[in-house]
């Protein structure tokens, strides 16, 4: 198992406001986390930093090879309650902080499986036998309105009310968190990315870049393309490969 | 992002608090100390500082917005485009915003409900004129004075670059409850989307209860698309008819069926006020009449009621009588001569059909009545509900082009002729000149204040004049003035104050000097040397020394240009002259001959600490931007 990761600001921003981490624990297990900040006058550069650090030290510390799969998602459930709980008690103390948030997407694979926990809009994909396939359904205005049937595929591209999410970390004491899962067998490659790649980078687009480069280069190069499309907002991908 | 409590920025605005943290910026109240009061600075978050493409769309919008100039809009002071830091300096207003009096109160009694909308509704016609949409009209950006007053905030600034920021739906979910349903979908977004908000405040005014109302900030995003809001007075049947139908015509989903402007919504509720019992024709089919220029809609509700309730028209018979009596007088005069006459009489009876049928195709041409002329006739004076024009269907288009004075009649097809009555009568109506009001830049640095003025499509002339208040380089009135109501293209002068320092100097003293002697000694002293008039004349001094020079032992005005005398060297004769053999500048005692002095040229600093110095040369033709990073 191989994991690479990498962030950029972007071509618009001051700042980079995604944070992410990942690891490996053995030779069969690894994890990896990467947030999205929003808010606060300090624009949720903290936010993002306290979800990827909280979580990422709450799975090195708790992880135990004995767990299945439902112990693994309790431990990224706990991990991340207890993120959002930190970012939230940071954000009402400190009226500077007023509002700030984060997303998140974690991932512990284990003996190619992979269990994956979500809150917001930031995504993890599975790459496979030449597909593409988003895992995580965004928690966002747009996609609730297109799978009510309101908004057309096309119509979510460049809607002006992309940018509402309707879950974060840090916005009010709890937090609804949503799991997903997937095998990863050798070869497959699980992607997790901040919207700052989406926006900028289509899936066959994704697809085509994985089947043409190294995969040690993968996140860079998708970062390129993301910056050479606009790169209006921060770039953070982090790829796992089985 | 630092936070600038404590701090002065330019020298000039001392931060006090922290007011508001918001997405794209932190509001601070703050004083500034060159104008002696309370102001509200809104510092962006520095996300976008190094971009561009922002930083251009921020300066053109904010130069926009600082244009809006009306008593129910927050004013926007001053805008900073420096390079470490963005800020606009806005009005402080100490009131409560319309949502929390909104739930201070429940519902708002009618009355005070027209009185706020009324403010609303201004503020956006006053900003929508100058071309812009405010695009986030609710309650939360809408402030409430103690004596009443309404002021609208948070125009446009900084809004375009909403889009990329997320944001919560619980942050968002304000401005979910008031959008448009081009807004939910993504699609373009004009004036009517800010009537459509306006229609979603008043109806919560009146009733207490938002339109579509959901735990679940989504779905009420759905329910803008898609469902019909309950009627008002279901829930408050105190509220009167037409009001009623004033907010559903406002909240109407396809932007063509609401009020196409702020006027005329306002148009409506002044009719409502004159008459709380007034019921609008309003039905939501296709409605082909042009809505600008409309004559009122009470006019309008009129002549649709007259055409839907004029009787079907029935050619006008002619009087029956002539024919009875003839056929009668016929019969009477045949009945003595029955059977020779029965034949004449089936003859007559046969004419008299005949004739029947005459007169009766002549009733039919009688249907038929002239096109009445109404080139130059005041569609609103002359015509409309007139009963001489009742025979005909008359329909509007506007002539945009035309010089005439609006609601005259220019053109009309057909001109003239017979037509069927009924029939319709194309008429077209002059809009008149647009006007525009002339916008405040007073005070306003002169490049700045040329730019948008320029923005407006009017001319600019730059007059300079003298002025010691005012800061060089600044504007210090217009003409015609601010405010006022001009042609649209017309021309403004700007007078703009000089950059010298207007105490008169004393002409130094140059008697023997040289010409560069005397042109630097000038210089020195704040004039000029005016080379093109340097007389020579003759005398004993030596040659090429000043022996003279206007306006001696005088004080004048910096800037003025003397003239010199110089010695010829020689006393006059017969052969000579006393002025040199023409000004050509070989034959001259004097070296170089330069040109007049020119002001230094205006220097710019990027530092948005120091107070900027502006240029003191006349006009820069088509410059747009001013050189200028940072505008104290």
């Amino acid at each position: 198992m191989k994991t690479v990761g990498n962030s950029d600001v972007g071509r618009v921003r001051q700042n980079n406001e995604d944070a992410f981490r990942f690891g490996r624990i053995d030779d069969s297990v690894c994890w990896a986390v990467v947030c999205d900040g929003m808010g606060g006058a300090s624009g949720g550069q903290i936010a993002s930093t306290i979800a990827a650090d909280m979580v990422s030290k709450k799975i090195e510390k708790c992880y135990n090879k004995s767990m299945s799969e439902s112990s693994i998602e309790n431990m990224l459930l706990s991990a991340i309650t207890t993120a959002n709980v930190t970012v939230y008690d940071r954000a009402i103390a400190d009226e500077f902080l007023n509002g700030m948030g984060t997303t998140i997407v974690a991932a512990v694979i284990k003996n190619n499986h992979a269990n994956i926990a979500h809150v917001g809009d930031s995504r993890a994909y599975l790459l496979k036998d030449g597909t593409i396939t988003q895992l995580t359904k965004d928690h966002s205005l747009v996609q609730e309105m297109f799978d009510q049937g309101q908004l057309s595929r096309a119509e979510l591209k460049n809607n002006n009310l992309r940018n509402i999410i309707t879950r974060a970390l840090g916005v009010s004491e709890g937090v609804e968190i949503e799991f997903n899962n997937t095998d990863l067998k050798k070869g497959d490659v699980l992607l997790l990315c901040s919207d700052g790649l989406t926006v900028e980078v289509s899936d066959e687009e994704i697809l085509k870049l994985f089947g043409s480069t190294k995969f040690e280069q993968f996140p860079a190069k998708l970062i390129e393309q993301a910056n050479k499309a606009g790169g209006k907002d921060n770039i953070t991908v982090v790829a796992v490969q089985g | 992002m630092e936070n600038y409590v404590g701090k002065r920025l330019d020298g000039r605005y001392e931060i006090i608090e922290i007011i508001d943290v918001g997405g794209m910026a932190v509001v601070y109240k703050a004083f500034d100390n060159i104008d002696n009061r309370i102001v509200a600075v809104k510092i962006l978050k520095d996300e976008y500082l190094t971009n561009e493409e922002f930083r251009r769309r921020f300066k053109n919008e904010s130069k926009a917005i600082a244009v809006l100039s009306h008593p129910n809009i927050v004013k926007v002071f001053d805008v900073s485009y420096g390079d470490r830091l963005q800020y606009i300096v806005m009005e402080y207003v100490e009131g409560i915003t319309l949502k929390e009096y909104i739930s201070q109160q429940g519902t708002i009694e009618i009355r005070e409900a027209i009185y706020f909308v009324t403010q609303i509704l201004r503020a956006l016609q006053h900003a929508h004129d100058k071309g812009i949409v405010h695009r986030d009209i609710k309650p939360q950006n809408i402030m409430l004075i103690a004596d009443g007053t309404i002021k609208v905030t948070d125009f446009g600034i900084a809004r375009f670059a909403r889009s990329d920021t997320k944001t919560m739906t619980d942050s968002a979910i304000g401005s979910v409850h008031y959008i448009s349903p081009e807004q939910a979908k993504g699609s373009v977004m004009d004036a009517k989307t800010d009537i459509y908000s306006v229609g979603v405040v008043l109806y919560e005014m009146l009733t207490g209860k938002l339109p579509f109302q959901s735990e679940n900030a989504v779905s009420v995003a759905l329910m803008q698309l898609q469902s019909e809001p309950e009627k008002p007075r279901n829930i408050n049947p105190d509220i009167p008819v037409g009001l009623e139908q004033i907010v559903m015509r406002a909240m109407q989903k396809n932007p063509n069926d609401r009020y196409q402007s702020a006027s005329e919504m306002l148009m409506d509720i002044d009719e409502y006020k004159k008459n709380p019992n007034i019921k609008f024709d309003y039905s939501y089919y296709v409605d082909r009449q042009p809505t600008k220029y409309i004559p009122s809609a009470q006019e309008i509700a009129r002549e649709y009621q007259k055409q839907v309730s004029r009787p079907a028209q029935q050619p006008t018979q002619p009087p029956r009588a002539p024919r009875q009596n003839r056929s009668e007088q016929e019969q009477k005069a045949a009945a003595a001569r029955k059977r020779t006459l029965a034949v004449l009489a089936a003859l007559l009876a046969a004419l008299a059909i005949f004739a029947a049928v005459l007169v009766h195709l002549y009733s039919k041409s009688s249907n038929r009545v002239d096109v009445p002329y109404l080139v130059g006739k005041n569609l609103q004076a002359e015509v409309l509900g007139q009963e001489a024009y009742e025979d005909f269907e008359l329909v509007y288009e506007y002539d945009e082009e035309s010089k005439d004075e609006a609601g005259t009649i220019v053109r009309q097809e057909p001109e003239k002729g017979k037509v069927e009555k009924g029939s319709t009568i194309t008429l077209y109506i002059a809009t008149g000149e647009d006007e525009k009001r002339v916008p405040d830049v007073y005070g306003f640095e002169y490049s700045s204040a040329q730019s948008i003025l320029k923005a407006e499509n009017f001319e600019v002339r730059i007059e300079k004049e003298a002025n010691n208040d005012r800061e060089a380089g600044t504007v210090i009135r217009t003409s015609p003035a601010r405010d006022e109501k001009v042609a649209e293209g017309a021309t403004i002068t700007m007078y703009v104050a000089t950059a010298d320092d207007q105490e008169p100097v004393e002409v130094p003293d140059l008697m023997g000097m040289t010409i560069d002697e005397a042109k630097d000694a000038l210089e020195e002293a704040g004039l000029a040397l005016d080379s093109s008039r340097t007389e020579y004349r003759a005398s004993s001094q030596t040659r090429g020394q000043i022996i003279g020079y206007e306006s001696l032992g005088e004080s004048v005005l910096p800037g003025t240009k003397i003239a010199v005398y110089v010695s010829t060297g020689q006393l006059p004769t017969a052969a000579t002259t006393t002025t040199a053999p023409s000004t050509t500048t070989t034959t001259a005692p004097s070296t170089t001959e330069s040109t007049t002095v020119t002001t230094t040229a205006p220097s710019t600093t990027a530092d948005s600490d120091v107070t900027v110095s502006t240029s003191q040369t006349s006009t820069t033709a088509a410059d747009d931007e001013p050189v200028l990073d940072a505008e104290g």
